[in-house]
């Protein structure tokens, strides 16, 4: 038999998992009881001993209690042990508690779902809209009624870096245009073909490097930085999608092109005591899609003061009316006022166009709004545009009611009445337009 | 009969608002990142702040480009800052992220829930700032993450 086995205390069995403090109690323990059987001790080493046993006594009952303690919070129902006080132990379980939520959320989110990244890029955000018209329009002589216009439009920005940022917007359009069959073109209106194809068209394609707030430069397909309602462009942020007739047809070029292929130099001056007031200025030249020979120049400076909600602005642009016709440059001018404050949000534009060989133009409009709640808007605009033609100037009266359910909604109401005039100012017939308007963000 | 117990309750509805308003915003700071600058003056800081946080503009006065932080917008400490420092309300401000995203591709500032990933955010990355309970920022002793603004000693002309 090996001797381990006679071995009262074998060394084998105590040292895995016994604290070191246990194991020198047990040899105090082995010594004093072989002291104890020695009858040549002096008595006053046996109270020595004796005393020395108790203390012993009261370690190992202190350590049995640590290791329950210890062994109950291991199997996790139990208080926690003296070291961890109820203010830290609180500050923890808050702190898991939080990051916990933290990792749920981000599970909830992705879950075993792969992420999307850029090839090369610093940031890349991706969303878009979709918009879609209903309208019944009540003619002179013809009533017709069609679910006439769906846009999709995906929009995508990245950063390359800390200076360097691109920004597209791509849009699917499906459109069926409103005609108007009699041989005046103002009593009998028609949508044309609601089965027209889908157009797309790169609305906006633009790198930009910035160098500080007053300064970037941005190249590609940009939005004309000219007025309020151009810049602000998208049915998302629009009361009526149908922006006001001079800048009717979507692309077109009726008194300024809608968008430039070319360069946009823009940036941001702070003025006031405290910096409160802004002057944003654009100064740009590029290119109308019909008209790809020659380019358009224009300036646009904007003054908002403070947070008063006021803005005021003033535009110039010139270019050519016709790339075949030498000469026919136009040069449009113009301003605008914002007020957008509280509940009340007002907008107004006025241009002129001097043509030296076309129609001079003149088109102005004024949009009064109404923060009825914060979710429902009320607003009115009258537009007149006169295209130069002695037998068109136009007038359309719109009559809205918007409500955003969410953020990302915004569904419209709205009532149009258009009237064309003949040569001397009297009305000759006129339209009125009922539509439904939806636009949902991503 | 006199009409002087009328005046009590017109007293009450006249004066409610100004004590509806009186809220104290003492507990809320913002921290930036140790590397930034404010202006000295109160309200020029907090016209900085907010055309920093709006991304109109994307340096601070030192140069450094600008990183904003939100809070949870159910928060007490985003609320406060939103009122007191963008001076919008939460409709309002989604209206002009939305604008912004359709017309520039820029997105509203990444929101951090937690007050100490929060803080350790802050401190890592130069140009970071955001709003934050005072209490929080106290508990948590982060170095890096320092207090530029005091919503309650700096925006006395708003309260």
């Amino acid at each position: 038999m090996p001797l381990s086995r006679l071995n009262p205390f074998p060394r084998a069995k105590l040292r895995p998992n016994t604290p070191r403090s246990l194991r020198y109690l047990t040899s105090t323990l082995m010594i004093a009881g072989s002291l104890g059987f020695a009858t040549t001790a002096h008595a006053n080493d046996i109270d020595q001993l004796r005393k020395d046993l108790d203390d012993a006594r009261a370690e190992i009952a202190s350590l049995r209690e640590m290791v329950e303690t210890l062994t109950i919070n291991h199997t996790g129902n139990a208080p926690a042990p003296e070291f961890v006080t109820a203010d830290n132990k609180d500050v923890t379980d808050a702190r898991i508690e939080e990051l916990e939520e933290i990792v749920t959320d981000h599970d909830d989110k992705l879950g075993d779902r792969a992420l999307v990244t850029a090839f090369d890029a610093v940031t890349f955000d991706l969303g878009g809209f979709l918009h879609a018209t209903s309208s019944i329009v009540i003619g002179e002589d013809n009533t017709t009624a069609s679910f006439n216009q769906q846009v999709f439009e995906l929009l995508a920005h990245a950063d390359l870096s800390a200076k360097w940022e691109l920004f597209i917007a791509q849009a699917f359009i499906r459109n069926g245009p409103l005609t108007f069959t009699d041989p005046d073109g103002v009593r009998s209106p028609e949508f044309e073909n609601n089965n027209s194809p889908v157009a797309t068209d790169t609305v906006i394609a633009w790198g930009q490097y910035h160098h500080n707030d007053a300064l970037n430069v941005q190249f590609g397909r940009y939005i004309t930085p000219v007025g309020i309602i151009n810049v602000e462009h998208f049915p998302a942020s629009l009361l009526d999608t149908a922006q006001p007739m001079f800048l009717r047809p979507f692309s077109g070029q009726s008194l300024f092109s809608n968008f430039l292929n070319g360069v946009n130099v823009n940036g941001s001056i702070y003025t006031g005591d405290a910096g409160e007031n802004t002057v944003e200025y654009s100064v740009f030249g590029g290119f109308f899609s019909g008209n790809a020979t020659n380019p358009s120049l224009g300036a646009r400076v904007r003054y908002s003061l403070g947070q008063s909600g006021l803005s005021l602005g003033a535009n110039v642009i010139t270019g050519d009316r016709n790339e075949d016709i030498d000469g026919d440059r136009f040069t449009t001018v113009g301003a605008d006022i914002l007020y957008d404050k509280g509940r009340f949000l007002f907008k107004s534009e006025a241009f002129f166009s001097n043509e030296p060989l076309g129609d001079n133009k003149r088109a102005f409009y004024v949009q009064p709004a109404f923060r009825v709640t914060p979710a429902l808007i009320g607003f009115y605009r009258f537009d007149y545009f006169d295209d130069g033609s002695l037998a068109d100037p136009r007038i359309e009266h719109v009559l809205g009611i918007v409500h955003n359910p969410v953020a990302n909604v915004r569904l419209r109401a709205l009532y149009r009445h258009n009237q064309f005039t003949d040569s001397i100012g009297v009305v000759e017939a006129a339209t009125d337009t009922f539509q439904i308007q939806t636009t949902l963000n991503f | 009969m006199t009409k002087k117990f009328s005046v009590i309750p017109l007293l009450c509805a006249v004066l409610w608002p100004a004590i509806a308003l009186s809220e104290p915003i003492d507990d809320i700071v913002i921290v930036a990142n140790n590397a930034t600058e404010l202006p000295n003056d109160p309200e020029a800081a907090r016209i900085k702040l907010r055309q920093m946080y709006l991304k109109q503009s994307r340096a601070w006065p030192n140069g450094v480009d600008t990183q904003p932080f939100a809070r949870p917008s159910e928060s007490d400490v985003q609320r406060k800052f939103e009122e007191f420092i963008l001076m919008m309300n939460e409709d309002e401000l989604a209206a002009y992220w939305l604008r912004l995203k359709q017309t520039r591709g820029e997105t509203r500032p990444k929101t951090i829930g937690a007050d100490r990933i929060f803080l350790r955010q802050i401190a890592r990355k130069p140009g970071t700032f955001g709003a934050i309970s005072r209490e929080s920022f106290d508990g948590a002793q982060v170095d890096g993450a320092v207090i530029i603004f005091d919503l309650d000693a700096d925006t006395e002309l708003e309260k």
